[in-house]
């Protein structure tokens, strides 16, 4: 076997990758808009997500708290634990654990449904009713995945800082109020906006990737469950592989 | 020299995916209202011919005329009004399998005509008459058997009243009576709309049951283009073979009038 093909095949798909990426960001200034399907995925990808990221956000929180405890308990600074816990979140944990947890659920989703419909012909059926696939299917899943994310961080750190206040408020009797005080006193915009931002990307990533993966798939069913886990596997890495880089800009660009 | 009352026609179309030659030398036309079918084995090309003229491939080679238009030249705006004209039925319906049926057939009203909901309601009902599905709107597409995909499928094509309608293997994947009933739909289809027809399909006994001419593709080529009788008087033994076929499994008396 030649030792240079899976290399040759990872550049070609890179480069096919690229090629689906700028038609698909050139597509989506052109007319027909299709507000109506990206509303639809919008509710699908965004609004279905919500009970797995209200819940894990919520989960995170409370194990940071408890985490954080017991680690700053031997300092005597538990005083530091909701800011500890905030900035945690917010900075990075929060941003990352969307992206991985909507790769994970909305990769496997968007993988699947477009090589299903590939396989079974209904893209070319949209292509004979003269709709554009590229635009109706794609153009429209990336879009909703680049304004869900930063949505769907939000929620996921404010269920966060909820998670660990419920578990200050069980282990020390903390307030609210003080909590939140103590949580947000040393926060500035700039720990909150750049880390939401990079969320962009994050969506960008795992629409483009997944759409592109589900839309080029080859015929059958192992073609489906393939686009699916590459999906999966392939926006996950690409998540962290780009939070690397973008941690380390926004430190460059946001120092302190 | 140019014949205008031709709705289709293709000359010297190649198609070659790789090394693999698919097509190497179609022609054949077909006269407005008439119904052709493409015939052959599975696999030698009839599919690729279909999706050739609908302009979801690009030929290597000839030149492709549907309604006076050269298909392959068309930019993306025009296949589109190209489109809207010709309808599609696909091998298995290609339902869209996350809508009902009646948002299957509304799909293309919705997409591409201004009339109201009550008018595109009108129609969806109109057209499960047609194709004798009057009621199953409601219905999802995993919920039907192969040949009610088939018929939806057909309603969906005729939705936006096509000039043209493109048939793949109208008869595959079907028992025998299913089969006969799409055939006669289709037949009907032609003579009360007047639409061109042309279909690819693998059975020359479901063919012979709408078509008025008939082409044989092997190889790459066209190797008979005639009636059902001419082709049963076909010199070419594997054209004699598929004519014959035809004989045993459905007597010429048979054929619906």
């Amino acid at each position: 076997m030649n030792p240079f093909r899976p290399l040759k095949r990872f550049f070609l798909t890179t480069g096919e990758l690229a090629l689906f990426a700028i038609q698909a960001g050139r597509e989506s200034f052109h007319r027909p808009l299709e507000f109506g399907e990206t509303l639809n995925q919008l509710y699908e990808i965004g609004w279905r997500s919500l009970p797995l990221l209200t819940v894990a956000g919520f989960a995170i929180g409370t194990v940071l708290a408890l985490q954080t405890r017991s680690s700053m308990q031997s300092f005597g600074a538990e005083a530091l634990i909701p800011e500890a816990v905030s900035f945690g979140l917010f900075r990075d944990v929060g941003p990352l654990v969307t992206g991985l947890l909507v790769s994970g659920r909305v990769g496997a989703v968007i993988g699947a449904e477009l090589a299903e419909m590939r396989v079974t012909s209904q893209i070319d059926a949209l292509e004979c009713l003269a709709v554009d696939s590229l635009k109706y299917l794609a153009v429209t899943r990336i879009i909703a995945c680049v304004i869900a994310l930063p949505i769907l961080t939000n929620l996921l750190n404010f269920s966060g800082l909820a998670g660990g206040m419920t578990a200050e408020f069980l282990t020390s009797h903390m307030s609210a109020q003080l909590y939140l005080n103590d949580a947000f006193r040393m926060m500035s915009w700039s720990d909150y906006i750049p880390p939401t931002v990079k969320t962009l990307a994050f969506g960008f990533l795992i629409g483009t990737v997944s759409t592109f993966l589900g839309y080029t798939a080859s015929k059958g069913a192992a073609g489906v469950g393939r686009a699916s886990t590459l999906s999966v596997v392939t926006s996950s890495l690409l998540v962290i592989l780009s939070d690397v880089i973008l941690v380390k800009l926004i430190l460059f660009w946001f120092p302190g | 020299m140019e014949r205008d009352h031709d709705a289709v026609r293709l000359e010297g179309v190649a198609k070659a995916f790789g090394d693999k030659t698919v097509l190497s030398d179609v022609s054949f036309r077909v006269g407005a209202g008439q119904a052709f079918a493409l015939l052959g084995r599975s696999g030698i090309g009839k599919s690729i011919t279909l999706k050739l003229m609908i302009g979801l491939i690009k030929p290597d080679r000839g030149r492709i005329l549907i309604g006076g238009r050269d298909i392959p030249k068309l930019d993306r705006p025009q296949l589109a009004e190209f489109r809207k004209e010709t309808g599609f039925l696909f091998q298995d319906g290609a339902l869209f399998d996350s809508i009902t049926v009646g948002a299957n057939i509304a799909f293309p009203l919705r997409r591409h005509t201004r009339k109201s909901e009550r008018e595109i309601q009108a129609i969806v009902r109109e057209k499960l008459r047609e194709v004798e599905l009057e009621g199953q709107e409601n219905k999802m597409p995993a919920e039907l058997s192969g040949g009610m995909r088939k018929r939806v499928g057909l309603a969906r094509a005729l939705a936006l009243d096509p000039k043209i309608l493109l048939v793949d293997e109208p008869s595959s994947g079907l028992d025998r009576i299913t089969a006969s009933e799409i055939d006669e739909l289709l037949l009907r289809l032609k003579e009360k709309r007047k639409v061109t027809l042309v279909a690819v399909t693998h059975n020359i006994t479901s063919a012979r049951n709408f078509a008025d001419q008939l082409a044989v593709l092997h190889s790459g080529t066209i190797i008979a283009c005639g009636t059902a009788d001419e082709l049963a008087a076909s010199e070419n033994p594997l054209v004699r073979q598929l004519a014959s076929e035809a004989e045993i499994s459905c007597p010429r008396k048979k054929r619906f009038s």
